[in-house]
């Protein structure tokens, strides 16, 4: 009997041992395998690194590939120095050393960029990687890729990245793989020039895939031509342009002639997702900004330059600081990890920093079918047949899924399965598809290599997707900015609305060329700047539109206008400006509507509105009540567009527009709510919002406790949404309007400040670490300094031997020992 | 006493040749031989067998969790639905112990399987 228990315990075990074999599904998500996982010799143990670093006295190692010895050091915030003989061994080590620390991130993003997230995820990314493999992103790198194959320097630097990512992965037994790749049971795969290219398609999609075409045209057919112009306005006249109007557009080459007006049968509205949270749209899906002062302003008579690029927040950061040196250049800044070379930062002679252009280059072309087996369409009165290309998207776990993409002359048509979806006989004509210039990866090792206007402008020309307004300053004393890219040149109005697809006349017109790309050098006003606003005024020859911001600029303007003795403190305090124009604009109309109307106790809320100074402090509480209020007046006037009553997502009036209208248009016909028999005007919608909000804060007593900090959290999440790997913090100021644009989830990406002096000295900080390993001390030591305010001091050695006590470690790279 | 010791060492130094590269499951195996080399009994390859095991996994653990202060054993346990880092290193001491228990009792059950099949072989 006791033998038969003892193996019946055998086999318990044996299914137990089994057991810690398999992942466990837990609600959405999978538990990595437990046996797999805990063990102390290849599991998550092994991701514990030295709280400590400790780096031997005289390290080497070997990388194969290099042409020469190539030193790094170590600085006490853990970025490496690379001092190398050449370019191509500087890129080679630059790829080493960011797989070594952000390896999972290179491999996932280049994943999700390539629809290839469901060979290790499994069915449930399925759909994710069905769209981003549907509007062209792989497509669209294969292109970019074959394209940097014909310059011989591109394809060098390219390949020469490649071999560096690869040789760290070659290293690598699986106990040393990235903690990510253990809980989700997958192995990395070598690096391939393609990623690099996916990499860059990534961004451009993070950047310009943004368009309302459907929602404006939907909108539009609902209030008819007038009223939507009326509500939409393309240029905000308060608004300070990146590149205001010197007569130097006077008499240039205008637009292509105007569209014919082509009446195309209204949109489906079909079953469309609301995704949309109710209140205020925020405006502003970007936050960033840049700026450089000439010598006029400064204390020390000398340009500075300041950029704090605005993204997601996650962990491991976007951002990975270097410094990379040879004998042709010395640069330091952030790179991407997976892109070789430096995209932010500054070199001995110049610094220079990027914003979003936010330009629209994406368009929806509908279709006419000529037959109901859509195999061709119409097109300049003859028809042409639809091409395909067959998506093969593998899903761990079972048969990989075919999928295939019509494409049109325009492009894909991206919604072609879905059969209620309003644009399933659209065609996506999107710039990212274009081919870019075979130099597009040597931008930003010619910048590095830049030393004043002429260098800055030829390195940038290749530059098309994403374009960005991109800043500089050079210790020569000069300014400048430009903002670049590949602009399609656009019939007037063109691009706003879902278009007819039967007509090539309806194509865009080619490009801008790239030598009225708007462009400032050493304007008067002594300064440029940018905050993904209008690049010009509106005499610019040229049509455009975009997603462009209202607010931030206007208040930067305000303080660079007025600058005067500036230091590197002063650009700091006003990259973390937390004053919103919006508020300042909004808040003084809605308490004057408002009136005497609150007594008593109501007059607790109105009171804290009236002593408020307009900024979005961390420890404040007027900004909780002011978002309320603000937000309850925004959706009471626009009640006629409310989503479950129209049918479909509309587009919603900016708020500098709602704001200009309880400023100046008081009776506007859309302060009158339909539905009751007296003619509301703004008075009545802002008093009976404040009713709801003292209603709001009376039912929900424990909010009048919160500060704006604890009310609005940062989150800095992990980028696969790991439980325990991100951070939370209730400290943190801000708002999308304000120059410090934080928001939940989104905010300032990396911080710099550049002082071009004799010497070039700089600070900066993002919120997380140079290791992308939540075992190292280095994953998010940035991330309290950054949340206070702090900027690190950038370590910039004109040579490896300059005594300095921040170098923790050194170590000789060679090809051979 | 001196099976004990001698079987015990014998689970650390096989379990440990997992740092080679060896799967996880080694430290079963480890069990298995070592009840099956030293002739244990069920009950004592269970016995000798987690106890090895789990030191062996506790200590390996230990040797990373440290140096490391800690920082990773916090993030893991929040992955974990806030486990704290004593009961991550608990937890993986118990695992060690069970793989290591239950190669031990399956060895020690073969030999008595083997062991009874001899004596029944020599009886012919």
């Amino acid at each position: 009997m006791m033998k038969f228990l003892g193996f019946l315990l055998s086999f318990f075990l044996c299914g137990l041992i089994w057991g810690l074999h398999q992942r466990i599904p837990v609600g959405n998500q999978q538990l990595p395998a437990l046996g797999h996982f805990f063990n102390p010799f290849s599991g998550f143990w092994r991701n514990a690194e030295p709280s400590v670093a400790v780096f031997p006295p005289s390290a080497e190692w070997t990388l194969s590939g290099l042409g020469g010895e190539v030193e790094v050091l170590f600085d006490d915030l853990m970025v490496p120095h690379i001092f190398a003989g050449n370019e191509l061994d500087a890129v080679r080590v630059q790829g080493y050393l960011v797989a070594r620390d952000r390896l999972w991130q290179m491999d996932i993003s280049t994943r999700k960029a390539a629809g290839r997230l469901s060979e290790v995820l499994g069915e449930r990314t399925l759909e994710i990687d069905r769209m981003t493999r549907r509007q062209g992103l792989g497509w669209a790198a294969e292109r970019d890729l074959a394209s940097w194959q014909q310059d011989a320097r591109a394809r060098a630097v390219m390949d020469a990245f490649t071999q560096g990512v690869n040789a760290y992965i070659a290293s690598l037994r699986p106990a040393d793989y990235p903690i990510e790749f253990k809980i989700m049971g997958y192995a990395p795969e070598p690096w391939t020039p393609l990623k690099s290219a996916l990499m860059a398609e990534s961004m451009a999609e993070t950047l310009v895939r943004r368009e309302y075409d459907l929602a404006s045209t939907q909108t539009r057919d609902l209030l008819g031509q007038e009223v939507y112009d009326a509500l939409f306005p393309e240029w905000n006249p308060e608004q300070q342009p990146i590149v205001p109007d010197q007569g130097q557009w006077a008499g240039l080459a205008a637009n292509p002639a105007p569209l014919r007006d082509t009446l195309l049968a209204p949109l489906s509205h079909g079953q469309q997702m609301t995704r949309r949270r109710p209140g205020a749209p925020e405006d502003y899906q970007d936050g960033s900004n840049n700026w450089a002062v000439s010598g006029a302003r400064t204390r020390s008579g000398k340009p500075m330059l300041a950029n704090d690029p605005h993204l997601t927040l996650n962990l491991p950061s976007i951002w990975y600081q270097m410094q990379l040196h040879t004998p042709a250049f010395n640069c330091y800044g952030v790179s991407l990890p997976g892109v070789p070379g430096v995209i932010i930062g500054f070199n001995e002679h110049m610094a220079w920093g990027i914003t979003n252009a936010s330009h629209d280059v994406a368009d929806w072309y509908r279709i006419q079918w000529s037959n109901d087996q859509r195999t061709s369409y119409r097109y300049d009165g003859a028809d042409r047949p639809v091409t395909y290309r067959v998506e093969t998207i593998g899903v761990k776990g079972r048969a990989p899924v075919l999928d295939t993409v019509t494409y049109t002359v325009w492009g894909p048509v991206v919604h072609e399965r879905n059969l209620e979806h309003p644009l399933r006989d659209c065609a996506f004509r999107w710039l990212v598809h274009d081919q870019s210039a075979p130099m597009y990866p040597l931008v930003f090792l010619n910048l590095a290599k830049s030393t004043g206007w002429d260098d800055y402008r030829q390195a940038i020309a290749p530059f098309d997707v994403p374009a960005q307004n991109m800043v500089m300053a050079t210790r020569s004393g000069s300014i400048g900015i430009t903002v670049q890219g590949h602009f399609p040149l656009r019939r007037p109005g063109q691009g706003k609305f879902v278009q007819d697809g039967s007509q090539s006349e309806n194509a865009w017109q080619g490009r801008i060329p790239q030598g009225m790309n708007p462009a400032l050098k050493n304007p008067e006003q002594g300064f440029v700047f940018s905050a993904n606003q209008h690049s010009t005024s509106p005499t610019y020859p040229y049509y455009y539109h975009g997603d462009f911001e209202d607010f931030r600029g206007r208040r930067i303007h305000e303080r660079l206008n007025t600058l005067q003795g500036a230091t590197l403190d002063t650009l700091a305090a006003m990259q973390q400006d937390n004053f919103s124009r919006r508020a300042a604009d909004a808040l003084p109309a809605m308490l004057h509507l408002l009136g005497s109307r609150a007594t008593g106790e109501d007059r607790q809320i109105v009171d804290v509105l009236h002593n408020w100074n307009f900024r979005y402090e961390a420890g404040q509480r007027a900004p909780i009540f002011f978002e309320y209020w603000f937000d309850a007046c925004y959706n009471a006037t626009w009640d006629e567009l409310r989503a479950d009553a129209i049918g479909f997502e509309p587009r919603l009036p900016d708020s500098w527009r709602f704001i200009d209208m309880l400023r100046h248009d008081t009776l506007n016909v859309f302060f009158d709510n339909r539905e009751t028999p007296p003619k509301e005007t703004a008075g009545d919608i802002v008093r009976a919002a404040y009713d709801s909000t003292l209603a709001h804060f009376a039912a929900n007593p424990d909010l009048l406790l919160y500060t704006w900090g604890q009310y609005r959290p940062v989150e800095i999440k992990h980028m696969g949404r790991i439980d325990g790997f991100g951070r939370t913090l209730t400290t943190v100021g801000g708002h999308g309007s304000a120059p410090n644009a934080q928001k939940d989830t989104h905010g300032p990406s990396w911080r710099m400040l550049v002082a071009l002096d004799d010497s070039v000295y700089a600070r900066g900080v993002y919120p997380g670490g140079q290791s992308g390993n939540p075992g190292s001390p280095y994953y998010d030591n940035m991330v309290d300094a950054w949340a206070a305010g702090q900027y690190f001091d950038l370590l910039f050695l004109s040579s490896p031997s300059i005594p300095t006590t921040r170098v923790l470690g050194r170590v000789r790279l060679k090809s051979q020992k | 006493m001196k099976k004990i010791a001698f079987s015990g060492l014998f689970i650390l130094f096989w379990g440990a040749a997992s740092y080679l590269g060896l799967p996880w499951w080694n430290t079963a195996l480890a069990g298995l031989l070592a009840a099956w080399l030293f002739r244990l009994s069920p009950r004592s390859g269970f016995t000798i067998g987690f106890v090895a095991g789990s030191l062996l996994w506790l200590s390996a653990a230990l040797v990373e969790h440290i140096p490391n202060g800690g920082i990773l054993a916090a993030r893991v346990g929040a992955l974990f639905k806030g486990l704290k880092p004593w009961q991550l290193l608990a937890f993986t001491g118990f695992l060690g112990g069970l793989l290591g228990a239950a190669g031990g009792l399956l060895g020690g059950q073969l030999r008595d399987i083997f062991k009874k099949q001899s004596n029944f072989s020599k009886k012919n």
